[in-house]
């Protein structure tokens, strides 16, 4: 290769950081966009599926069993995915102490929350609570924590699309008990899964634009 | 030189401007770098491929930021596969804020 010493304009030099930068976002964020898909058919197939168990009234009933397994499997399989591309994302690179120490406790949070809601919905019972309620609020709060997770995580790795996808799904916890069961299920299946399916198309979008775009002019890519 | 007239004290920043990093290939090494924690280093690999260059050329260009001091590079094992790790030092770092800030300085005077 010839010596790389071009030195071009100023400009040129500060578009070609913020180019490479770009980049380099847009590489380790290829894989939001399918992590966003898989949540976004996950809680589609999954809610219309709860939905469907008293939802159409006389002309149609799920069994519960059946649209609990739905429900269950298709929300497993969208972790499962989100695990695994989140640890392809991170492959090559080597974290320190302090990304790990963000990492794990985050990551554990989402198990510790998860326990907690589901210990609550048991007190409130033990209380008193109707136990058709748990229809109502086990959703709620568990889209609700999940919608907190996501602001938090959009503030730790400062990424806008995971913020305004977390306030939406803590704007869907609230105001879907308001409709009432079954229909809530119904309101987090389209406004909770089209809000990720627009969510992972919104990502997509940028990733795709963000990773393709440099292209230095002093060919220096191929020595 | 695009950028409006000349004053002289813009062709003296420019002029002092860091060999080391000023040149497009070395820029962007160190600018993806720059992406990651300062306690954080990325496999060689994988360097090369976010970089999209030849694995000859990065090692060469790689080679000049280390003789600087800009770049740690740690030879390790991964089980019984060799791996190299890059990361950015604390000079690195800032002779990469040091050459952006001049840059900046340079086009957007008074800012």
């Amino acid at each position: 290769m010839a010596e790389d010493e071009t030195a071009p304009a100023p400009s040129e030099m500060l578009a070609l950081v913020r180019d490479q930068q770009r980049s380099v976002e847009g590489q380790r964020g290829r894989f939001v966009p399918l992590i966003l898909l898989s949540w976004g058919i996950a809680w589609l197939l999954g809610f219309s599926a709860l939905w469907l168990v008293d939802g159409p009234g006389a002309a149609f009933a799920l069994p519960l069993e059946v649209a609990a397994a739905i429900f269950v499997g298709v929300l497993v399989a969208a972790g499962a995915v989100s695990v695994i591309l989140g640890i392809r994302s991170s492959r090559g690179v080597r974290s320190g102490k302090d990304a790990a120490f963000v990492g794990t406790v985050y990551g554990q949070a989402w198990w510790i929350g998860s326990l907690a809601i589901f210990a609550i919905g048991r007190a409130l019972v033990f209380n008193g609570m109707p136990e058709q309620l748990l229809n109502i609020f086990y959703p709620s709060a568990y889209v609700f924590f999940a919608g907190l997770m996501y602001v938090v995580g959009a503030a730790l790795w400062r990424a806008v699309p995971m913020l305004v996808l977390g306030l939406w799904a803590i704007v869907v916890s609230v105001a879907a008990p308001f409709a009432g069961a079954p229909m809530h299920y119904l309101v987090f299946a389209l406004a909770g899964g089209l809000g990720f399916l627009v969510g992972a198309a919104w990502t997509g979008w940028w990733s795709s634009r963000a990773r393709r775009r440099v292209r230095p002019a002093d060919g220096s890519n191929r020595g | 030189m695009r950028v409006g007239a000349c004053a002289p004290q813009t062709d003296r920043i420019v002029a002092e401007l860091d060999p080391v990093i000023h040149a497009a290939a070395r820029l962007r090494i160190t600018a993806t770098l720059a992406t990651l924690a300062a306690d954080e280093s990325i496999a060689f690999p994988r360097l090369q491929e976010m970089l999209d260059m030849t694995a000859g050329n990065l090692s060469t260009h790689l080679r000049k930021l280390e003789d600087a001091s800009y770049v740690q590079i740690e030879k390790t094992h991964s089980g019984r596969m060799p791996v190299t790790y890059v990361a950015l030092t604390v000079r690195g770092r800032r002779a990469f804020e040091d050459y952006t800030a001049a840059l900046r300085a340079v086009l957007e005077p008074g800012a």
